[in-house]
């Protein structure tokens, strides 16, 4: 009998590690009809415990265990579709497919805004502001289905330039022929009554909502341009709803660009156009034993895929922009030992995720990915292309287990340094008890073919060698923060420009009334580069208010007045000027921007800073 | 004679005629072509194979389509290219395509377009020939044309545009335009947004900028002249003109009615559910009318002024935001675009009212035509 056990061990043993020829050994045993599920905390990458996760359309609930994970299981074949819900969080929403194999549903939440009380009888605008502007919704007087009078309105903004991974659903226009949309602004609008029962739109009202434009995609969504809005329908798991939007000044501040909509049911709302610029990706799904069958591959802005028998996919995504592939492989009776090999286990469940973001598919190895122009042929059937090919690498394994925090520097014409931190996230999203994360595998790569992979100088300092960071340009950093083969985080930012005063020199002097400061940014012409400057006037030895002035923001340009009101001329006199320039995600100097270095388990800055030498001037009358 | 034959058959030879009956081999009379606005394209359905059969590449953001009185023409708006694809419905073929305004020399900042220069963008017949998927951004250019008219020789297209609130008129011999002009905006509606024809007159449906809660506005002209006849204000968002003999039905998406108007004359109202875009005439003073923000068709007496909510389902599936509807040959079905993400042609039996089959699409598909074969 022991012998039998044995045997039948080590024939599981085989079946799950051996070989990786396409014969199926690699990819572990995965019941059908399953779904398995993580959720985290997208603003600090940490597993969610305790949250409610209802399938759609039937009474089945669970909830996710102190590892944020959830098995459903016993599911009808077709689309599966989740709704998560837990207290401070805005709803999030998830999709798979029951099938033979199991899949796995990967999804962050947002922590929700601020509520704000409404009489819903009184036309009022709301407003959620962030670094990107004010998210606001325009109610007119009882176009809400509801007597009560005392409402509660929580708008929650979410830039998918950051965040997208908090998006519910698939961001496709599916049917026939799959297109991807593009997201540029979404929100999700929750209005609760007094029992807290959400509340919605009178059938036939509607309200308006205006969603900035996120400053990284300002240059390519100008005033006036007309935007394609949705709303989520929960119960479809689709985007629908498609009306246009217009790109307009915000009605709250008078100047962020917002996308002005009207929406007819509260939910997640935003602006994704259709991909018109497509083309077909072949990717490869491998675990540290080799490629893997019937991993599920999204891509943003793209489609979903699944590999075949030899762990290939073609997936479709919009060309010539940064594209976030993310893969799943769910294992639902194996686990992974110390040594990392796969061991039968009836119950257990393993979520391999692997991330690759990619600005330029040329690649992070300065290869030239397949793809070819167009969207990919037929999507149900996988091609499987011959060995010449180079498929873009997916490398994936379990979700590490600990929390990390990046935060790295791109000094323009300098180095790209960083720092990285594991620890156990707070409420706040800070670590504590941070230790430095040794043994990460990182990779920067200037999205033109140069790349590099950075040298641990000290536990948890990096640094890249030979790598100048040059100004105006994009560097996107792959994470691998537990070394373990899998890409956990990703982000990308622009090295700043050369700055420099245009009309200001140090010892000039100039006439208080008529002064507007002016500066260039070499790298301002680039598409999506949007840097913050922050310029301040101190007259020196004064201290009142007309003897400081001070700017943030994206303008080149700046007319320094008193905080009078009305505004007025500075006082005349000697002043310093500083010129401080900022790109990326920075939190510091008095700003606060929301992380750009996202993933399951890792979050973090990636930012350029450059300090322009203060000078000194001669304000006159 | 057959029918004898038939009925003696042994039942499962009788079912083995019925399924070789409803294979794929057997072909409809007439073809379904639906306007595809994500892929840029027109798809052909055969209705008995329940299937795509064809996609013509049409041009940037195909949305409007009308056919011609002899079925041999069909004419695309082109909201993204700044033209009409016509289609020739017997090759199923783009046959040519026309601007419907002229290629700009500048921008609105007043600087030169120098690639219209180098290209020689001025001697195209649609903006997709240059801004297309991998092409010059961006994709979606022009004037945006959107609505889309006979004249009453059959010889000229009226065309609107929601910028500067154009209406163009198209010769179809020379296919060029022959004259055009910003119309006069009525307060803040400055966007005509669809035309129709009347007999001798245009109907425009001008709105604002939308979203907005500010009134539209529904204006006669004279159709030789272009001189304005009547005006009548109506909901924020004046969707869709639908020309009733001596009338013109509006379908008002904002505030979910339908309203009749007559030169000169109060419009009758009638509520529908919300969000009505498409209509379609069923039978002698009844129109459908496709309630896309509630998914749900409208079946609207225009005498008696009943209407009857329908919802567009099939079993526990909902088909959402129906756009437009085209009748079958035989007046039995009205074949309905069913536009969300994931997009079907909803097939929907005007006796029965209700669905009867559900033929996948392109998502953000917008109007459909029956053609014959």
């Amino acid at each position: 009998m022991r012998k039998t056990l044995w045997m039948a061990a080590l024939l599981g043993l085989l079946a799950a590690c051996g070989g990786n020829n396409g014969g199926g050994g690699n990819n572990g045993s995965s019941a059908p009809n399953t779904v398995a599920g993580l959720v985290t905390d997208i603003g600090t990458g940490a597993r969610l415990s305790g949250v409610k996760v209802t399938v759609v359309g039937s009474s089945q609930t669970t909830t996710t265990d102190s590892r944020g994970e959830f098995i459903l299981q016993n599911l009808p074949p077709g689309l599966v579709k989740v709704d998560l819900e837990k207290a401070g969080y805005a709803p999030g929403h998830g999709l798979a497919e029951s099938t033979s194999s199991a899949q796995a549903i990967v999804v962050a939440l947002k922590k929700e805004g601020t509520e704000q009380g409404y009489n819903p009888t009184q036309a009022r605008t709301l407003f959620q502001r962030t670094e990107a502007g004010p998210y606001a919704v325009i109610f007119q007087p009882n176009s809400l289905n509801t007597a009560d009078t005392n409402l509660r309105v929580v708008v929650t903004p979410l830039d998918p330039t950051k965040e997208d991974s908090a998006l519910p659903g698939d961001l496709i226009a599916g049917g026939a022929s799959p297109t991807p949309l593009a997201a540029v602004t979404f929100a999700e609008f929750s209005i609760l009554d007094s029992q807290n029962r959400r509340i919605n739109l009178k059938p036939g009202s509607s309200a308006i909502v205006e969603l900035p434009i996120p400053p990284e995609l300002r240059s390519r969504y100008k005033i006036g341009d007309k935007i394609h809005c949705y709303a989520y329908n929960p119960q479809t798991g689709r985007w629908e709803d498609f009306v246009e939007g217009t790109v307009e000044r915000s009605s709250v501040d008078g100047t962020t660009p917002v996308l002005r909509a009207s929406i007819r049911h509260f939910s997640w709302y935003g602006g994704a156009p259709a991909v018109q610029d497509q083309e077909c990706v072949l990717v490869e799904v491998r675990n540290r034993f080799g490629p893997l069958a019937d991993a599920v591959v999204t891509a943003r802005p793209g489609l979903r895929a699944v590999t075949n028998r030899l762990g290939q996919a073609e997936i479709t995504v919009e060309k010539g922009v940064p594209v976030n592939f993310t893969a799943t492989k769910t294992y639902t009776d194996t686990f992974v030992d110390n040594h990392g090999n796969l061991i039968p286990k009836p119950g257990a469940k393993v979520i391999d995720i692997g991330r690759v973001y990619e600005d330029d598919l040329i690649g992070l190895d300065g290869k030239n990915y397949s793809r070819t122009p167009g969207p990919c042929p037929g999507s149900s059937v996988q091609l499987v292309r011959p060995a010449a090919t180079n498929p873009l690498p997916i490398r994936v394994a379990p979700a590490p287990e600990g929390f990390f925090r990046a935060n790295a520097l791109l000094q323009p014409g300098g180095v790209a340094f960083m720092q990285l931190e594991k620890g156990i996230p707070n409420a706040d999203g800070d670590l504590d008890n941070a230790e430095p994360a040794a043994g990460a595998k990182i990779t920067i790569s200037d999205n033109a073919g140069k790349t590099a992979t950075l040298s641990e100088l000290a536990p948890g300092t990096y640094f890249a060698n030979n790598f100048d960071v040059e100004p105006g340009k994009r560097y996107t950093l792959n994470i691998d923060a537990d070394g373990n083969g899998s890409i956990d985080g990703s982000g990308s930012a622009f090295a700043l420009g050369n700055v420099a005063w245009s009309n200001l020199s140090n010892g000039g002097s100039y006439s208080a009334a008529s002064l507007t400061a002016t500066w260039s940014d070499s790298a301002s012409a680039q598409p999506g580069y949007n840097a913050l400057y922050q310029v301040s006037f101190q007259r020196n030895g004064g201290s009142g208010v007309s003897d400081m002035a001070f700017y943030l923001g994206s303008e080149r340009t700046f007319q320094p007045r008193a905080q009078t009101d009305p505004p007025t001329p500075l006082a005349p006199g000697t002043y310093t000027v500083t010129l401080n320039a900022f790109c990326g995600a920075f939190s510091g100097g008095n700003l606060n921007i929301s992380d750009n270095i996202t993933g399951v388990g890792m979050q973090g800055q990636i930012y350029s800073i450059q300090p322009v030498n203060p000078i000194t001037i001669t304000l006159t009358l | 004679m057959v029918w004898t034959v038939i009925r003696y058959l042994p039942p499962a030879l009788f079912g083995l005629l019925q399924l070789v009956g409803c294979s794929s081999s057997q072909q409809a009379s007439h073809l379904v072509l639906v306007s595809q606005a994500g892929s840029s394209t027109v798809a052909v359905i055969d209705p008995v194979q329940g299937r795509t059969v064809k996609r013509i590449t049409v041009g940037g953001l195909p949305h409007r389509m009308i056919l011609n009185p002899d079925g041999s023409k069909v004419y695309v708006v082109l909201v993204g290219s700044q033209a009409v694809a016509e289609v020739d419905v017997r090759s199923l073929e783009v046959f040519r395509t026309f601007l419907t305004a002229p290629v700009p020399e500048r921008r609105s900042d007043g600087t030169l377009i120098q690639p219209h220069f180098d290209q020689d963008a001025f001697s195209k017949t649609s903006c997709f020939a240059c801004h297309n998927p991998g092409g010059a951004k961006p994709f979606i250019v022009g004037e945006r044309p959107v609505g889309i008219a006979f004249s009453s020789d059959l010889n000229k297209l009226y065309v609107s545009h929601i910028r500067q609130g154009r209406l163009s008129e198209i010769d179809l011999l020379s296919a060029q335009v022959v004259r055009a002009r910003n119309l006069p905006p009525s307060g803040a509606a400055s966007e005509a947004v669809d035309v129709a024809r009347v007999g001798s007159r245009l109907v425009v449906a001008m709105r604002p900028r939308q979203p907005s809660t500010e009134a539209s506005a529904v204006r006669w002209l004279d159709e030789q002249t272009w001189q304005t006849l009547s005006e009548a204000p109506t909901g924020s968002d004046p969707a869709f003109v639908l020309p009733l003999e001596e009338n013109a039905l509006v379908s008002n998406f904002e505030s979910n009615t339908l309203s009749l108007h007559a030169p000169a004359s109060s419009p009758k109202s009638f509520t529908v559910t919300p969000g009505p875009l498409g209509m379609l005439k069923v039978a002698e003073g009844r129109v459908l009318s496709l309630n896309y923000y509630s998914n749900a068709v409208s079946l609207v007496d225009l005498v008696s002024g009943q209407v009857q909510n329908h919802q567009l389902e099939l079993g526990s599936r909902i088909f959402v935001n129906p756009t437009h509807a085209a009748l079958s040959p035989d007046g039995r079905l009205a074949y309905i675009v069913s536009s969300g993400t994931e997009g079907h042609l909803v097939v929907f039996d005007l006796e029965r009212k209700g669905v009867t089959r559900a033929i996948p699409i392109d998502g953000l598909s917008f109007d459909v035509v029956v053609v014959r074969r």
